[in-house]
């Protein structure tokens, strides 16, 4: 049994808008699992839903189990219980996800006293630690400070500490790098890997940066338009990939643009609940898209071990060669930018 | 660093006190008649070597910017001149008639405070729901309904209809009130040991209190609801949620301490109508209060007198704003490095 399995997810609100669509995945223990996709793809709010949370009037069916718990069933006091506890979340904005009027010690303790059951001193003595653990300077006078006091990065380290208070077994981090500078990112990532090594804990991490993904992830979810694209360990995904959206975001990373290598940005808008195109919601940007794209939802097929895409043309893998790629692609000339 | 910061807001205080007492002072340089004359008898103000006499011996011939440090002088000895009408210091008057006002400002205060945040924050939970309607006409209500029909009706039902509340006064008659320690009736009966004292002026207390403490819950549960949604979009909200506190600490901890700076805001400006207010108040609810001296003071043209409140009505609103600016300090720990 993995630590989480989220099993056929769909997560709906009320006007049929869906968010997420027959949405699966899995985490071990130990493992940092990485979802990457655009604004709108429904990877934070799928997420979300670790720690039993749904977006304001929204449905879900399906199941999202830790350790074989289903979150989506749970009653209020249960969900109290697990949030904090055996799952926590880091938030991407340090600047908002921090208490600005609560000193860093009432916000590191007060769940370990909730959860835990310790006293304030206990509680406080705990909180040094955790300080340290995450190397911030000084530890015992940042207790009492309030976070104006601290810096981007800093608060993020806070904000981590927070979330490691009680030993959850996962931790799901939310876009955590990408309000940071580059130079302090590295810093968090370094952190990042350090404690899940020494913790063992789990973590999902969530980005749209896919450098920073190939840095930290051991395997990785590629999701468009609330529905899963393609996943795979890093290494399949990353080096041999098959879905185009994938490949799209590959080439749009600037990282590849340092090395001489043309800079592509995706045409057209990313699809969101408002706006998702017909068929694979991919469609409309793809440069392979055929006329089937147009009406049919792609299914997630296995390509090879532990490798899915949900790629009906499969443009990277299944043609014998280049050549007919070509006459596939020429076949179907038409404008990205135009949305269907 | 709160130690500097509450230095440097009494300092702004001191400042403005001052300012208030010059600007009482030219706007009564400014009234027509004259102070030395007004001050004797009819066949004494006729002769002039008796009103210059009068006129050396206050310094009333001195340039104006003079008088006005004579004047100030005068203040800080307590000297505030004397009553026209009661024929005594005007201090003394102040020290009788200010401390019933302040048992009915204080406790309209609390009971609004309680009341309105208490129904902000229930009203805020409950958005746009049956109660959040409910609650948006007593908020309605309680601002615009005037106080003093408020007053009319709160009495003829309490007292006329139903006899739960006396109508009037402080205590029963034949009471005698309980040996001066605050002026307070309720504080002092209770400090005297004397139960049925108290219960009498509570009794008396409550239905004015009550009356003059409705606009401020209308200020307050509007205010407190709008804060409170503005701050549960927040993703400090969240993560606190996220962290599996309880509901209640969410609420009370994280989301009403970010809610309450603007809260408190309105508390000092609907201080002052409240202010305004004791004047009907009193005057219905025969509370014998500083905005029934004001009133009839002022219905007597008591220069003295009116001077007086004004500047005791100013100084006690200047002290209301410095709390709200040490509240501030407290909650918000970024304010206090302004």
């Amino acid at each position: 049994m993995s630590l989480l399995e989220v099993d056929n997810l769909s997560i709906h609100l009320r006007g049929g808008r869906t968010l997420v669509e027959s949405v699966s995945l899995t985490v071990n223990a130990g493992e940092i699992v990485g979802i990457a996709g655009e604004s709108g793809s429904g990877k934070t709010v799928t997420a979300m839903t670790s720690l039993g949370f749904l977006p304001a009037g929204a449905t879900a069916t399906g199941e999202v189990r830790i350790d074989g718990a289903d979150m989506l069933s749970m009653r209020p006091k249960q969900l109290q219980a697990v949030r904090g506890s055996d799952v926590a979340m880091v938030f991407q904005d340090p600047m908002t996800s921090l208490h600005p009027m609560l000193n860093i010690g009432t916000q590191l303790t007060e769940h370990l006293r909730v959860h835990q059951g310790l006293k304030r001193k206990q509680a406080w003595a705990r909180a040094a630690e955790l300080l340290e653990l995450v190397r911030l300077p000084d530890p015992h006078s940042a207790l009492s400070a309030f976070p104006h006091r601290f810096s981007g990065g800093m608060r993020q380290r806070i904000a981590i500490a927070m979330a490691l208070a009680c030993g959850p077994k996962l931790l799901i981090a939310d876009e955590i790098t990408t309000a940071l500078d580059v130079t302090v990112q590295a810093g968090i990532l370094d952190l990042l890997d350090r404690l899940r090594r020494e913790t063992g804990m789990a973590v999902v991490f969530i980005t749209h940066d896919l450098a920073v993904m190939n840095v930290v992830a051991d395997r990785l979810y590629v999701m468009y338009g609330g529905r899963m694209a393609e996943n795979g360990s890093i290494s399949q995904v990353l080096n041999s990939t098959r879905h185009p959206y994938t490949r799209a975001l590959i080439d749009a990373l600037p990282e590849g643009a340092a090395l001489g290598k043309a800079l592509v940005p995706i045409p057209g808008e990313a699809a969101t609940p408002d706006r998702r195109p017909s068929g694979c919601a991919f469609h409309p940007r793809c440069v392979f898209a055929v006329d089937s794209c147009r009406a049919d939802v792609p299914r997630l097929r296995e390509l090879e071990d532990g490798h899915l895409a949900a790629c009906a043309v499969d443009p990277f893998g299944a043609l014998p060669d280049r050549a007919q790629l070509l006459d596939i692609a020429l076949a179907t000339p038409k404008d990205p930018r135009v949305a269907s | 660093m709160l130690f500097r910061f509450i230095l440097s807001r009494l300092g702004s205080a001191a400042i403005l006190a001052v300012g208030i007492i010059l600007v009482s002072f030219v706007l009564t340089a400014l009234l027509p008649g004259d102070a030395a004359t007004s001050r004797l008898g009819e066949r004494a103000a006729g002769n002039p070597e008796i009103v210059a006499a009068v006129r050396a011996r206050y310094g009333l011939d001195q340039p104006l910017y003079v008088q006005f440090f004579i004047y100030l002088g005068n203040l800080l000895r307590g000297d505030l001149g004397t009553s026209i009408r009661t024929q005594k210091p005007v201090l003394s008057d102040l020290a009788q008639f200010g401390p019933a006002s302040a048992e009915l400002a204080i406790v309209a205060t609390i009971v609004a405070v309680i009341v309105g945040v208490g129904l902000g924050i229930v009203a805020s939970l409950r958005a746009n729901g049956l109660v959040d309607q409910a609650l948006r006409v007593v908020s309605l209500g309680g601002v615009s309904i005037p106080i003093f029909w408020l007053a009319l009706i709160a009495v003829y039902v309490f007292s006329t209809l139903n006899r739960v509340f006396p109508s009037s006064g402080r205590l029963n008659p034949g009471q005698t009130p309980p040996s001066q320690v605050t002026g307070m009736y309720t504080l002092d009966s209770l400090l005297a040991g004397d139960l049925t004292l108290f219960a009498s002026a509570i009794s008396h207390l409550i239905l004015p209190a009550l009356v003059l403490s409705a606009p401020m819950i209308g200020l307050l549960l509007r205010f407190t609801r709008s804060s409170m949604l503005e701050v549960l979009g927040n993703e400090y909200v969240r993560a606190a949620e996220a962290k599996g506190l309880p509901r209640h600490t969410v609420i009370l901890r994280h989301v009403l301490r970010g809610a309450l700076v603007p809260v408190i805001t309105v508390l000092g400006t609907a201080f002052a109508s409240l202010l305004a207010g004791t004047v009907l108040v009193e005057q219905i609810f025969g509370w014998p209060g500083i905005g029934a001296y004001a009133f009839r003071s002022a219905s007597n043209l008591d220069l003295p007198a009116i001077v007086g409140v004004t500047l005791f009505v100013a100084i006690v609103y200047i002290t209301v704003n410095l709390i709200v600016d040490f509240l501030y300090g407290i909650i918000d720990p970024r304010i206090r490095r302004a």
